[in-house]
């Protein structure tokens, strides 16, 4: 494709070298001032380009808002070490015509630990039913939009919400073993 | 239903991934499209006053002030995403990536000691989280489908004006035949902070001074590839 492009940075064109203080002006793009108008103009169309085609998804400054408030959930508490999981994996099952039969299955991962949830509509709301890996028991802060509530898996590391209302959705894992207290395991904010 | 944009409706990609986008194509048509002309959007000073802005919002933060967290991260929010998804990974995974990013700077805020350092400190967070996770498993080649405009949170700054949708598509498709390394360097400095050469040269693996070469000789080729286009002409 354009590789010329990048071999171009390999040549020694002393661009890095003694003259790197000199460069730094012109190393990125320089300022509005500096910038022929037409390569202003094509960068800001870029910008907006992007802004345009590939949004910020609608609601992700909201879930971004909703997470940090497990600082209050945790008291604040910075000693507290988070771990933070990743989406790994989602998944549909039984979806009916109308989409009512529907059992969504949502897994989050980090270093050492997995969460599969497999979420269900109920009315006006979701049923979770849950699963931790590895197993054992230990708590479970669920945090929805109407606050948080302690729940508990049990020693396969199975549990159950009956109803979870619509809205931010949030699971902070606590272990219980004394050595695990120190430590929790958090999962994205989501939007159900 | 699960309705974010971190666990998309399986078996879908693009628009059907983004909430609202459906809302917003019916509630374009009546919209008068803006000329194109109007676009004039001086980056620098700009980005300065982002800085400034940020810092302002971090120190009220850390002082206890519960909705200056929640401003920057609206204030913030846009211009990571845009950095997460110039490394090309999915938007679940750029979701995780900048949730973590601001989970992060939540955990370790009382040891940033310069709070005018937080708008790069969170770019550099966002960029290597998704260099490294682009890395690693869950990549993917690139969006099929552009997104139709949304724009449900307007990026930051003087008012953003609109580019009508076919110029913006034609756009898309000539960066997109650009190679990877110039399309990643043209949206991470897009939406980068003028102080953080630095560890952009650091994370782009090129030196300070040849981010901006580099980065004139990217833009060269996308205008050839847009010259090829007749319609095309620059502003």
């Amino acid at each position: 494709m354009d590789d010329d492009v990048s071999r171009d940075d390999q040549r020694p064109d002393g661009a890095a070298g003694a003259g790197s203080q000199a460069e730094d002006c012109a190393g990125g793009p320089p300022a509005g001032e500096q910038e022929p108008a037409a390569t202003a103009s094509l960068a800001a169309e870029l910008r907006q380009m992007w802004q345009q085609l590939d949004p910020v998804p609608a609601g992700l400054a909201e879930r971004v808002v909703f997470s940090l408030e497990v600082d209050a959930l945790t008291g604040a508490d910075l000693d507290l070490e988070l771990e933070l999981m990743r989406l790994q994996e989602t998944q549909t099952t039984g979806a009916g015509a109308r989409g009512d039969d529907e059992v969504r299955t949502v897994t989050f991962g980090s270093e050492t630990m997995t969460v599969m949830l497999a979420i269900s509509d109920v009315d006006g709301g979701h049923r979770i039913d849950g699963w931790v890996a590895p197993g054992g028991r230990r708590g479970i802060e669920v945090r929805t939009a109407q606050g948080a509530s302690r729940e508990e898996c049990d020693e396969t590391g199975r549990f159950a919400l009956a109803f979870v209302p619509p809205g931010h959705f949030q699971l902070v894992l606590v272990g219980d073993d004394p050595g695990d207290a120190q430590r929790a395991v958090v999962t994205p904010a989501l939007t159900l | 239903m699960v309705s974010n944009g971190t666990v998309p409706p399986t078996g879908t990609a693009g628009a059907a991934a983004v909430p609202g986008a459906r809302d917003a194509r019916t509630r374009r048509p009546g919209d008068p499209l803006p000329d194109l002309a109007v676009v004039q959007v001086p980056p620098g000073p700009r980005r300065h006053e982002l800085a400034d802005r940020s810092a302002a919002l971090f120190r009220a933060w850390c002082d206890g002030d519960g909705r200056a967290s929640a401003e920057l991260v609206t204030l913030l929010t846009p211009t990571l995403w845009h950095t997460a998804r110039a490394y090309r990974v999915d938007h679940a995974t750029a979701e995780d990536v900048v949730q973590n990013a601001w989970m992060a700077l939540a955990r370790r805020r009382d040891q940033l000691r310069d709070p005018q350092a937080v708008l790069a400190w969170l770019l550099v967070t966002v960029r290597r989280d998704a260099a490294r996770t682009a890395a690693g498993a869950r990549v993917t080649v690139a969006d099929p489908e552009p997104l139709l405009a949304v724009s449900p949170d307007p990026a930051p700054g003087p008012a953003a004006t609109v580019i009508d949708d076919d110029r913006a598509r034609r756009l898309w498709t000539a960066v997109g035949r650009l190679s990877e390394r110039c399309q990643r360097l043209l949206r991470v400095v897009a939406f980068s902070d003028r102080p953080d050469y630095a560890s952009l040269s650091v994370d782009l693996g090129m030196p300070m001074g040849s981010i901006g070469p580099t980065r004139g000789r990217c833009l060269k080729k996308l205008r050839e590839h847009l010259g090829e286009e007749s319609q095309w002409t620059t502003t």
